[in-house]
């Protein structure tokens, strides 16, 4: 069995001199099966003890983010899941309060989280609770107090969650070791405990937390600590080090398929025909004996076969696909039957390709373009929800069923943001994706978002419209070079007929400087459809270019003038 | 969505177009590469040569050829298959006129030297007939690639001798040689006007690791030092050879040792580079292979490719001389040796799938002894169609020889057949070179007891290669695919 992600924790919680305790804190650990993906959370949270509520709001805190974080979707990174509750949780408590701006009235807290996944700890905070490590005898504090000091002994907390809709969260990221100490600390702990004492009393406790915690406390106290005393104490025991044989080994459990060809059954399926074969897989029309019904089957190509980096990427593919349930993307099924080689099962779209579609179909109208680009767009933003990046769309990759129906096939590209942050021993080959389709932040290795699946619609667009691409085609070694100098075409230039508004959204769609580039699809689709004045640019060209026509009626009527004049000066 | 599952070699249309495009570049370049062979009588006579002289050139041919192919494949990695074997062509067109109009020993030297650079043409082929090709086909499409490529050589030796008596004359081999030049220099447009570097819209990934190539334990690491010395050490025989022959002077000679010690530490250094991790944490178990397969396909090579650009390059020269034939007829004689290349590769890749690949090359090995045997004792008195049936005898085993080491390289592991296929063919190099320069001190008759014994000594080694296991599915008679559990 591999090792997997062991913490010990212990906390202690007083009232102290107040009457109620404002102050709570929990922790959990995500169900065997989502541990990989979600991992564990550990919250702290001390309500305000001048408003009415704050123990109501440090506990909502506490309890929904508890409850929320581990039934958010597992393709999403840490800091999205967070970010979504925070935001949630904070215009929550802000609506409660009946949006007064005074601190004293309302539902205010302040809250401190570690989410461990992986081999790291990710850290939000809010407040001026605290958050230390002790690694090796040696301690640390990780979070800065929102705190402002108006005088040597007077301060008020300057951010925390209910204050304000706008929320403003510390984040930073950790890479952990086993025997590593984490403490959440609340101000009525760390105001009258010194860090020194704090190492020391788990020093001397000598492994037991729940002493630890218990003595920090009371010494608060004893320290005439004026305030709720709250301490969490978290000690990470194993890590899930996934050792490199384990991995392979769980990757080639199931062998390659043969080369499978018409008659063959494998788990019970019958193979029609062969659809499809590259030099990376091989696609097959098969009938499920089960159901009656028609399926592709995907194999891995055998020039694969121990090379574990693709096989991650194939498994992969097939868990991208059972989570997006879309109509505008091709269904992967949950397979029935046990398995006993690496394949896995799509829907059959019998229909064309966009490639072929943009051959049979040069020219077509805009408003054929537009509901076809808002499907593909459907389509994507269905990955996109998931936090996940399709990065590799291209004609190829996009199938027009019978029905008219346009479908997003490929995921052999999906970037997952919650899987990218596990630690993985397989190392992944970089993706370098399709010339004339992929972004330029790939080449350029600048941050990748998006706005990178959006140039590749905005490129598919352009092309539906003409069939040429918006820039110069690039060459076989496509480089940071050929970006440098990128001269987009006007697509009035192929098309008089397409507005010129609709030209200026698709140069922003596609531009090659991602932050001047549509941050959302949903954006480039309403400019698609509603004239954004915004980016009609000024035509700076000269009149010659711009239109030939109108220059040289220009001319020829100032000669005809002159000509005329002359004549009339000769007459006379 | 659709394609055939059969190869349609008729067609133009996809991938088989950029077969047919991209064997035909190779054969060209294999063309030019060959077009001295069956004129070096000729041009022994005109230019006066001696016959020392003559075997300079006839090494000097394949010298270069070791270090480019290191060098091509890097370019083909940064500017894609399409443009590299256009420029190879180009340039090899302008050497090859350089050759055509050359009228001293120096001369024809420094263009047959430059034009070892053509050698390494097939390194872009492989890599373009891999990107086309799904795996199933792949085997097959490259054995035609390499096949028919090589049987440029073939086509030079039968074809140019008619040619040059067409033009007439003591000069005639120069309006051949340079018929070619021209050739290929007009096929080098068609090529990349009509070649693509990969399928329409296919994804590009960045290969995990590239330079030098993987070893899984330390034993082996210094084992795949060992085995490139060889390459390097090739060209030093060569160097020592030129200077024993006076073409090289001994300073030269000593800048060209370090030169090359130069590059074999660069080399070693990247095997390091790429396996430095092997010192601290050993490779998983079922990662492991055994470098051992490796440096037995690249002896088995040696003595098989090697041995048949040795033989190509010298086979004219020898029926002229020994026969006592016509120039023309001795060219078509010797290009029996290189005829057999159209099937009899391919063969050697069916039947080490369907025999065994030990077995297949332990039958090719033997087979090319006593072919080899055979052919060191033909001598004048030899009915001369006897003597072209045991030199096409022989070549069949060379070529089949071939197809096995070929059909055997990317079961050693797969994901680094690029590199393995890289080593065993620059073997192959090194094999002419070491051949040619046993040439160039004895007579040919010790050439080919040489070549001889030297594929008996393989035969051992070949004795120690591992069958590759067979894969744990199977399919059975009624076409259910069963999966043999082996946990």
């Amino acid at each position: 069995m591999p090792a997997t992600l062991k913490i010990e924790a212990a906390h202690f919680t007083e009232k102290g001199r107040k009457d109620s305790n404002q102050d709570c804190l929990g922790a959990r650990a995500a169900e065997a099966a989502l541990l990989q993906t979600k991992g564990y959370a550990a919250v702290i949270a001390d309500g305000v003890s001048s408003s009415e509520y704050g123990g109501e709001a440090a506990a909502a805190c506490v309890r929904g983010f508890l409850a929320d974080y581990f039934s958010t979707p597992e393709t999403w990174s840490v800091k999205k899941s967070a970010q979504q509750i925070f935001t949630a949780l904070n215009s929550w408590l802000y609506r409660q309060s009946g949006q007064r701006t005074a601190a004293h009235r309302g539902r205010v807290s302040t809250l401190s989280t570690i989410i461990f996944k992986s081999t790291t700890a990710h850290i939000f905070h809010i407040g001026d609770s605290r958050i230390y490590l002790m690694r090796q005898g040696s301690i640390e504090q990780l979070t800065v107090d929102h705190r402002t000091w108006i005088s040597a002994d007077k301060s008020y907390l300057s951010r925390a969650m209910g204050i304000d809709l706008q929320l403003q969260i510390d984040y930073k990221r950790l890479a952990t070791e086993v025997g590593d100490i984490f403490i959440m600390s609340t101000d009525g702990l760390h105001d009258f405990v010194t860090e020194r004492d704090i190492s020391s009393t788990i020093y001397a406790c000598k492994g037991d937390l729940n002493r630890a915690a218990q003595i920090l406390v009371n010494q608060a106290l004893q320290n005439d600590s004026n305030d709720n005393v709250s301490c969490q104490i978290l000690r990470i025991d194993e890590l899930p080090q996934q050792n490199q044989e384990e991995v392979y080994k769980q990757l080639t459990e199931l062998p390659f398929p043969p080369e499978l060809s018409e008659g063959m059954m494998i788990d019970g399926y019958k193979i029609v025909r062969e659809l499809h074969a590259s030099n990376r897989s091989q696609l097959y029309l098969a009938l499920d004996t089960g159901t009656g019904m028609q399926v592709v089957l995907k194999t891995p190509s055998i020039n694969f076969v121990d090379d574990a980096a693709y096989i991650d990427r194939f498994t992969m593919e097939e868990w991208v696909g059972r989570r997006i349930d879309n109509p505008h993307v091709l269904k992967i099924y949950e397979p029935t039957r046990r398995r006993r080689c690496l394949y896995h099962v799509a829907e059959f779209l019998p229909g064309q390709s966009l490639r072929q579609w943009m051959i049979d179909n040069p020219n077509p109208d805009l408003e054929t373009i537009r509901t076809s680009v808002e499907q593909i767009a459907q389509g994507l933003q269905a990955f996109h929800r998931q936090d996940m990046l399709h990065q590799d769309l291209k004609p190829e990759n996009i199938v027009r069923d019978q029905a008219g129906t346009f479908k997003i096939i490929d995921f052999g590209s999906v970037k997952v943001a919650g899987i990218a942050e596990i630690e993985s021993p397989v190392l992944s080959g970089a993706l370098l994706g399709t010339k004339n389709y992929t972004a330029p932040e790939y080449i350029n290795k600048q941050a990748v978002g998006n706005g990178a699946d959006i140039f590749s619609l905005g490129v598919i667009c352009y092309e539906m419209f003409c069939g040429r691409l918006p820039f110069e085609e690039a060459p076989a070694n496509w480089n940071q070079k050929h970006w440098q100098n990128l001269q987009y075409t006007p697509l009035t230039d192929y098309r008089d007929d397409v507005p010129r508004w609709v030209d200026a959204c698709l140069k922003k769609a596609v531009n090659p400087d991602p932050k001047k580039r549509y941050k959302e699809l949903s954006e480039f689709l309403y400019d698609l459809r509603v004239p954004n004045t915004k980016l009609l640019y000024e035509d700076h060209r000269p009149l010659l270019q711009k239109n030939p026509l109108r220059f040289w009626q220009s001319v020829s009527a100032i000669l005809s003038l002159i000509v005329v004049a002359l004549v009339v000066i000769i007459a006379y | 969505m659709s394609s055939s599952t059969k190869l349609n070699l008729l067609s133009f249309t996809g991938k088989v177009r950029a077969l047919h495009l991209t064997w035909f570049a190779f054969f060209l370049t294999f063309v030019v590469w060959f077009n001295h062979a069956p004129f070096m009588a000729v041009i022994r006579e005109t230019l006066g040569l001696t016959n020392s002289e003559v075997s300079a050139i006839l090494m000097i041919n394949v010298a270069l050829t070791i270090p480019a192919r290191i060098l091509i494949g890097m370019m083909v990695d940064h500017y894609g298959p399409r443009l590299v074997y256009t420029c190879l062509m180009i340039a090899s067109s302008i050497v090859c006129m350089f050759f055509a109009l050359a009228d001293s020993f120096l001369q024809l030297l420094m263009a047959r030297f430059a034009l070892g650079f053509v050698g390494a043409g097939f390194v872009i082929g492989i890599r373009m007939i891999g990107e086309w090709f799904p795996a199933k086909q792949v085997g097959l499409a490259e054995g035609i690639y390499g096949g028919w490529g090589n049987f440029g050589s073939a086509a030079a030796a039968m074809s140019l001798p008619t040619i040059a008596l067409l033009f007439g004359g003591d000069e005639g081999w120069r309006w051949a040689i340079g018929l070619t030049s021209v050739i290929i220099f007009c096929y080098a447009f068609v090529y990349y006007a009509l070649a693509k570097d990969t399928p329409e819209g296919s994804t590009y990934f960045k290969p995990n690791k590239r330079g030098g190539i993987e070893v899984t334990s330390v034993g082996d690491f210094w084992f795949c030092l060992l085995m490139n010395i060889p390459l390097f050490g090739a060209l030093v025989v060569l160097t020592w050879r030129l200077g024993n022959l006076g073409i090289v002077s001994d300073s030269l000679a000593l800048i060209i040792y370090a030169v090359l010690a130069a590059i074999y530490a660069y080399q070693a250094y990247h095997v390091y580079a790429a396996n430095k991790e092997i010192f601290h944490t050993p490779v998983p178990e079922m990662h492991r292979y055994k470098f051992k397969q490796v440096a037995i396909l690249n002896l088995c090579y040696l003595i098989t490719f090697g041995s048949e650009l040795a033989v190509i390059s010298m086979l004219p020269l020898f029926f002229l001389d020994t026969f006592d034939v016509s120039p023309v007829l001795a060219g078509m004689l010797a290009s029996g040796f290189a005829f057999m290349n159209l099937v009899s590769r391919p063969v050697g890749g069916l039947f080490s799938d369907k025999f065994g690949r030990r077995k297949t090359l332990l039958i090719t090995l033997a087979g090319l002894a006593v072919g080899y045997f055979a052919m060191s004792s033909i001598t004048s008195t030899w009915f001369i169609p006897l003597a072209v049936l045991s030199t096409m005898m022989c070549s069949f085993f060379v070529q089949a020889g071939e197809g096995a080491v070929f059909a055997m390289v990317p079961l050693v592991r797969r994901r680094l057949t690029g590199q393995i296929a890289g080593m065993v063919g620059a073997y192959g190099n090194v094999g002419a070179i070491i051949f040619l320069a046993v040439l160039s001190i004895t007579t040919p008759q010790t050439f080919f007891l040489v070549i001889a014994s030297g594929s008996l000594l393989c035969l051992i080694a070949v004795w120690f290669l591992d069958e590759p296991e067979k894969g744990m599915v199977e399919v059975a008679p009624d076409g259910t695919v069963h999966v043999i559990d082996v946990h």
